[in-house]
């Protein structure tokens, strides 16, 4: 593997793969209330607890996966999705 | 399994090994060492070697509040830690008038503060070590890194096994030294899969809060104007209410608010009275129920108001909270069980024993590569001694401080720490000199330095392990005999190495 290589691959996985898991878990954290019976207090616990093995599967294929590419894509995709879907629950959240 | 997933693994467990594996070491050291950190605390602080605490506790009304109104400085908040089984005497943390944080120990018989403490204790310094590396916030974030890698380890170094129950069962320690740290690293790894998966996980998920800050916003984002402290309080019953800023003499009954929070419970003990705003006419109290006897911290704390003991809130934690509690109490260990907490000791060590193993293989495979990287090959090795033999030697200068320093020194606990730091970057400078060769040295220091402080502690307290044992100090008693026992290991490995003649490394 080359340097430049090995120092994005790394980057993904650690940066990449923990904007996904925590923008995940805020997003989580913001639908399970809203679309289930949980309490919001309970919400952000359950899914920050889940966050520790989610970010583990995440490096791990991160990792493993032969299409460096393509990590960066889905890892950023999730992240910008996650990102925006938040936002957005919060502005109408908030206008209502 | 394809062949190039487990090429995949193999290069990530290795890659994460060698550059991580140093600092996991360290904390796992630490982690290990605070399993029994307050018996190492009453090892270095002779003061607090009260005799076996009491079946019920004095009134605390008589023998704490005196102190707490007279050393807490107005509108600040106390905390005092109840003498327990394993703690014979309570521990008042205060700010004092200038605005420092001190912390001072009371015994619970007759109610005097006790000398001291002139010195951070295991609780003080291996402890915070462990999750935070003594450097702020920035080591919280470099220890969440380090236990995310553990696991990354752990679920690698699994996958990448052919035979995971043939490699349990083979330990050919007469072997060359590739071959036999392998073994070493395979029977730690896998005998102890099941709790450094667990520990990992559950020391990851107590800082849940601190890795992932932003999720209660999103779920938040539209009922509450403070979403962190309104998370707090409903999670975790962290009530408070603003200072009035208008000075009350009267303090009511902390007894009664114990009474009142037992009754609550249905029974169990307090270990914990907390208060905010000293003096002040808002001030109010927080009583919490005693661990001892469950593994989950519970978060079963009652508010009263300081000035007239009235109940002001009662906090029970919910299903989901009470499974974090759960887990977090797994890693803390705070329940009263003498073989648990030795079983924890030894799945630690084992843990140290892996990491250790898992880079001293590494290290013997690329010597016998020639074309391997002699210099980087020099700095590795540097570091693996340093976070091993240097480590040990680091702790027990520590020690060995405790006992040499005069009570007296201004600043003796801070002193203590420096010693810690300086000895450690001695051991770093000595294994950058010396090479491979410093296995030895360092390992005939530790057998040095183990042996002459626990011959220390005999010599400042009278105290030698069997005397210990007759008056009833178990915990004196097991330190030095686990410092014997460190340093009749450490020379029975410095006599092999020089046998082998390994130090030509």
């Amino acid at each position: 593997m080359k340097n430049a290589t090995l120092v994005s691959r790394v980057a993904a996985a650690v940066f990449g793969g923990y904007a996904a898991t925590a923008s995940g878990v805020m997003l989580l954290a913001a639908l399970l209330p809203r679309v289930t019976p949980l309490a919001a207090a309970d919400a952000v616990v359950l899914t920050a607890m889940c966050g520790f093995p989610a970010y583990l599967l995440t490096l791990l294929w991160s990792f493993s996966h032969s299409d460096l590419r393509r990590v960066w894509l889905v890892l950023g995709g999730i992240t910008t999705v996650s990102a925006l879907t938040v936002t957005a629950l919060a502005v109408s959240g908030r206008a209502v | 399994m394809r062949t190039d997933f487990r090429d995949a693994m193999h290069r990530l467990h290795t890659g994460v090994g060698v550059t991580l594996g140093g600092l996991l070491l360290v904390i796992f050291w630490m982690g290990t060492l605070s399993v029994f950190d307050r018996e190492i605390d009453r090892w270095m602080m002779p003061e607090t070697r009260l005799s076996a605490p009491h079946a019920t506790l004095s009134s605390f009304d008589n023998t704490v509040l005196p102190h707490v109104q007279h050393l807490a400085a107005p509108g600040t908040s106390w905390r005092v830690s109840l003498a327990s089984a394993r703690t014979p005497f309570h521990t008042l943390r205060y700010t004092d008038a200038d605005g420092a944080s001190v912390r001072r120990h009371i015994d619970p018989l007759r109610g005097e503060l006790l000398d001291g403490p002139h010195t951070a204790g295991a609780s003080g310094f291996f402890f915070p070590f462990h999750f935070s590396l003594h450097l702020g916030t920035a080591g919280y974030w470099i220890a969440g890194l380090a236990g995310m890698a553990m696991l990354v380890l752990i679920v690698s170094g699994v996958l990448i096994h052919r035979r995971l129950l043939a490699d349990f069962f083979t330990f050919r320690p007469s072997r060359a030294l590739p071959r036999a740290s392998l073994d070493a690293h395979n029977l730690t790894g896998v005998i102890a899969l099941p709790f450094h998966f667990m520990i990992t996980l559950s020391g990851l998920v107590i800082f849940f809060a601190i890795y992932f800050p932003a999720t209660w916003h999103g779920a938040y984002a539209e009922t509450a104007a403070h979403p962190q402290q309104t998370f707090n309080l409903e999670a975790f019953g962290s009530w408070s209410r603003p200072a009035a800023h208008e000075s009350v003499g009267n303090v009511a009954s902390v007894d009664a608010m114990i009474a009142e929070a037992r009754r609550l419970w249905g029974g169990p003990p307090a270990d914990q009275v907390r208060g905010w705003h000293a003096g002040d006419a808002a001030g109010y109290i927080a009583v919490r129920r005693s661990f001892a006897n469950e593994v989950r911290r519970n978060v079963d704390v009652v508010f009263f108001d300081a000035a007239n003991g009235e109940r002001l809130y009662r906090h029970t934690a919910s299903t989901v909270v009470k499974v974090q509690r759960f887990l977090a109490g797994l890693h803390f260990l705070q329940f009263d069980h003498w073989p648990l907490r030795w079983l924890y000791f030894a799945a630690g060590l084992a843990g140290c024993v892996m990491i250790g193993s898992g880079l001293l293989f590494w290290l013997a495979a690329r010597r016998r590569q020639s074309r391997a990287n002699r210099a980087g090959l020099h700095v590795v090795t540097a570091i693996a001694v340093t976070t091993t033999s240097g480590l040990m030697n680091a702790t027990l200068a520590f020690l060995v401080a405790n006992k040499v320093l005069p009570v007296t020194l201004d600043g003796r606990a801070g002193t203590e720490m420096q010693v810690f730091f300086i000895a450690w970057a001695v051991m770093f400078a000595h294994a950058l000199w010396r090479g491979a060769r410093a296995w030895r040295e360092q390992c005939a220091l530790v057998a040095g330095l183990a042996i002459g402080a626990a011959t220390l502690n005999w010599g400042m307290t009278g105290q030698h392990p069997i005397a210990a044992l007759q008056s009833d100090m178990p915990a004196i008693a097991g330190v030095d005999l686990m410092l014997l026992a460190l340093g009749f290991s450490a020379a029975a490995v410095t006599r092999r190495l020089s046998r082998n003649g390994a130090a030509d490394g």
